[in-house]
């Protein structure tokens, strides 16, 4: 008899988390594993992380390609004012331009794509790439502000 | 036919946007408190809009005690505010000083004949039909009833919500236009 009781007791709480019962009285079911401490802050980092990442990703790629078409504009706009003829005359440039530098470098001018590439290798090293960074340092700096204006002012 | 349904959709879509703007983004009361007090709540169906964050303490318990700010309007009506924690949750607040606010609520209280009128920051609604309040972030006392308070948070939020859709609009018109036009030519 007391076991039919504990059974019946049991049915009725899994009655009371069941979902075809949530409203009015409807209880969280208990979890046995207890939450870690600042679980609600786990999952905030958690989510800016995901999100933050695809922004990031998004803006590398978006960035490089608009590098990409900026080099290649470039190199179009070289070919248009004829470089060949700059050096077939043996006029020394005193810029250093990138042309000009693989120029030195290679002893004839790059071809677009050498052109290209090369730009590119120096827009992964330059400091506009890391800055792209900043898509996760903002977003915590603005956690913080917010935060000591909320609570501390 | 496709131009109402069309123009339903977008409108619709406007309108939710512009309602959850309305809700989360703070904005000023000016009001004279009446009373700063805790009353048992039992959230249902309007659980959405309750902050129920997670302090350290338990969340999701079906009954629970809510801090709340009852105020008078300079027009004499009525305002009722909640005011909850509302965590490392949305919205993004992340107010955790819910008995300091209500302690600076209290020493705020005032009488009809000698009124201390405060500016309340808020966010949200409230409505008698849905038992829903706005919740209160934070409370400074004004000259008068009469103070106009600039929202220039909510301003500069909607102001970098639009320049964000106008950068994000204007490359993704001239991405498509750059691959649709030759086709069409």
């Amino acid at each position: 008899m007391g076991g039919a009781r504990d059974r019946m007791a049991r049915v009725s709480q899994f009655g009371v988390a069941s979902p075809a019962r949530a409203g009015y009285h409807w209880r969280k079911p208990v979890s046995p594993i207890p939450e870690p401490l600042m679980a609600a802050l786990a999952r905030l980092l958690l989510i800016l992380f995901a999100l933050l990442s695809v922004v990031y990703v998004s803006l590398s790629l978006y960035s490089r390609s608009v590098r990409r078409d900026k080099l290649e504009a470039e190199w179009d706009e070289l070919q248009e004012d004829d470089p060949e003829a700059v050096a077939r005359a043996g006029l020394e440039d005193d810029n250093d331009s990138l042309f000009d530098r693989l120029r030195h470098r290679a002893g004839r001018n790059p071809d677009r794509e050498e052109f290209v590439e090369a730009g590119l290798d120096e827009y992964d090293q330059s400091l506009r790439r890391k800055l792209i960074l900043g898509v996760y340092v903002v977003p915590i700096l603005l956690i913080g502000t917010i935060i000591y204006f909320t609570n501390y002012n | 036919m496709w131009f109402y349904v069309r123009w339903s959709f977008w409108l619709a879509l406007l309108a939710v946007i512009a309602g959850f703007l309305h809700y989360t983004l703070p904005r000023n009361d000016v009001v004279r408190i009446v009373s700063a007090d805790i009353r048992r709540i039992d959230p249902g169906d309007n659980a959405l809009f309750w902050a129920d964050a997670d302090t350290g303490e338990a969340t999701g318990i079906a009954s629970r005690d809510v801090h709340f700010i009852s105020a008078k309007r300079p027009n004499d009506s009525e305002m009722e505010y909640r005011n909850e924690d509302t965590g490392w949750g949305w919205p993004p607040y992340f107010k955790f000083n819910t008995s300091s606010l209500h302690t600076q609520a209290s020493d705020l209280l005032s009488t009809r004949d000698n009124p201390q009128w405060v500016a309340i920051k808020k966010y949200g609604w409230r409505s008698q039909y849905l038992s829903i309040y706005p919740n209160a972030i934070s409370v400074k006392p004004v000259d008068g009833p009469d103070v106009r308070i600039t929202p220039w948070i909510s301003l500069s939020i909607l102001f970098a919500l639009g320049c964000t859709w106008l950068a994000i609009y204007s490359r993704w018109r001239k991405f498509w236009a750059k691959r649709r036009d030759p086709e069409l030519d």
